[in-house]
């Protein structure tokens, strides 16, 4: 049984979930952001969940379906995942109920110009809603699968409450090096099946008994893993090719590069990946920069978009 | 890479992927716990996993499921290797000398290769049982979180390397605890 579980969840929904985070809170995050916060500020619920609408009919549904499209003509077939990706679609109010909860975060951070913090909030704001979503589609199965998070949640509690008590004596980088560990998918693994197994420690983890079982739910479950994020994981980026820095650089900084890049747009990426600019609110931005954060952020989108078959090329090369 | 520079790249990857419909895995798992226990990607596997979101994150994964069946083996038998507490923040030792320290798993030697100390050799001796418990290999830290030295140790179980930083290692000795954890 246990074999299983862990094949569900290191397999199908692993993939589903990277999916949906690139739909969401890469692709089509912009065109939701922009619509539900304004000033720094999330609209009400009512307008909310007309705009969850209009994104999932606009924007992420034809994308969807366009993938759905494209695997059935590929080697895939139609079970490529993308189909059951659109069916966690089906409850935009819910949906918008969620992303509500997050509302006042979520738009003081897209509105401060934090965009990669305002995608983190979204997603894991969206991510609550796809766990519910799927598991209401498989039924009892998921219901269990969802009871066997609730008890590794509660250990997950323990554990930070005991880790958070050990750094209170301490302070400056000891003390953020300490809580670093609740990060740490590998650390939290092992630290929750230790506390499982203490006696008088809490809830057991019959169904679940071994680390390799703990962290398949973690990785189900916790938003930010499994999603191909590597800003914070220098050993990731170790493993990448040596000259993709400078090669992503040259498309960058020569204008002769076949990206063909604008100079607005130039200037944008040096301003969004080579300076560090205290948060600010778009009518400072503007006031600062001579044009609005919506112009940057779409000259910053081209602008990846412009780099990224080449330096795809140049892998391919 | 610093964390913008790799903002960029994780964002141009990203790129990479959005446009790729399918995204397959492009390296066997065999091969990605091989990279993860210290046989190093060829560039053509890097260039590979460059191009493959689902491949990087099945890499992410088998690193994590390593470290954390390290970890769990540790706990299990009961290894705890210990910090190490380097100078005490009130010694005033003024001079720049040999250090070594002595653990129940592992020690850590410390030897300046020049007058100034600006320049020192970091050797780490690891007890056998802790390295077979550990196959994805050790990394040497402080109480900072500044990463020492990373590895795997060599057939005579030691792990060696040098500072690599402007920051003078004989101030930060008097400051920081050393801990031996999976890489």
């Amino acid at each position: 049984m246990s074999g299983q579980l862990y094949d569900f969840l290191q397999g199908q929904w692993r993939h589903y979930k990277r999916r949906l985070h690139r739909v969401c809170a890469i692709v089509h995050a912009q065109a939701l952001l922009d619509c539900i916060c304004a000033e720094g500020v999330c609209c009400d619920l009512a307008q909310l969940s007309q705009a969850v609408e209009t994104w999932i009919t606009r924007h992420v549904g034809p994308d969807l379906e366009s993938r759905i499209r494209a695997a059935r003509h590929a080697e895939d077939g139609p079970d490529s995942g993308w189909a059951q990706c659109l069916r966690l679609f089906h409850d935009p109010r819910r949906m918008a109920g969620r992303i509500a909860r997050s509302g006042e975060l979520l738009c003081a951070a897209w509105g401060q110009g934090e965009d990669a913090r305002a995608r983190g909030i979204l997603w894991q704001t969206l991510s609550h809603y796809f766990y519910e979503a799927r598991f209401e589609i498989d039924g009892p199965t998921g219901q269990h699968r969802l009871r066997n998070w609730m008890r590794i949640q509660g250990l997950l509690a323990r554990v930070r409450r005991d880790l958070e008590q050990q750094a209170g004596d301490l302070s400056g980088p000891e003390r953020i090096w300490t809580l670093r560990r609740l990060d740490d998918p590998a650390w939290l693994a092992a630290a929750v099946l230790a506390e499982s197994e203490r006696p008088g420690g809490g809830p057991r983890l019959d169904d679940v008994p071994t680390v390799d079982g703990v962290l398949a739910y973690l990785y189900a479950f916790l938003p930010h893993l499994d999603i191909g994020a590597m800003e914070d994981d220098p050993a990731l980026a170790a493993q990448l090719p040596e000259d993709l820095t400078t090669t992503i650089n040259y498309y960058i900084d020569d204008p002769d590069s076949p990206a063909g890049l604008t100079a607005a747009e130039r200037a944008a990426l040096i301003l969004e990946y080579r300076t560090d600019p205290a948060p600010m609110s778009d009518r400072a931005f503007a006031d600062t920069y001579g044009y609005t954060r919506q112009t940057q952020r779409n000259r910053v989108a081209a602008g990846v978009r412009k780099i990224a078959p080449w330096v795809c090329r140049d892998l391919e090369s | 890479m610093n964390q913008r520079q790799g903002r960029l790249t994780q964002d141009v990857l990203h790129a990479i992927a959005a446009a790729d419909p399918d995204d397959p895995a492009r390296l066997t798992d065999d091969r990605l716990l091989d990279a993860v226990r210290g046989r190093p990607l060829t560039e053509q596997e890097r260039r590979l996993l460059a191009r493959s979101a689902a491949t990087r994150d099945r890499l992410g994964w088998l690193r994590h499921r390593e470290r954390a069946r390290s970890l769990a083996a540790w706990q299990a038998q009961a290894f705890g290797p210990q910090p190490l507490q380097l100078l005490a923040a009130a010694d005033e030792t003024p001079a720049v000398s040999p250090v070594r320290l002595v653990g129940e798993y592992y020690s850590v030697t410390l030897i300046p290769t020049d007058l100034e100390g600006r320049a020192w050799r970091i050797t780490v001796q690891i007890a056998p049982p802790l390295i077979v418990a550990t196959p994805g290999g050790f990394q040497l830290v402080d109480s900072e979180g500044l990463v020492w030295l990373a590895g795997h140790p060599d057939a005579y179980g030691e792990l060696l390397g040098f500072w690599q930083r402007d920051e003078s290692l004989w101030q930060r000795v008097h400051r920081v605890r050393l801990e031996l954890v999976p890489q």
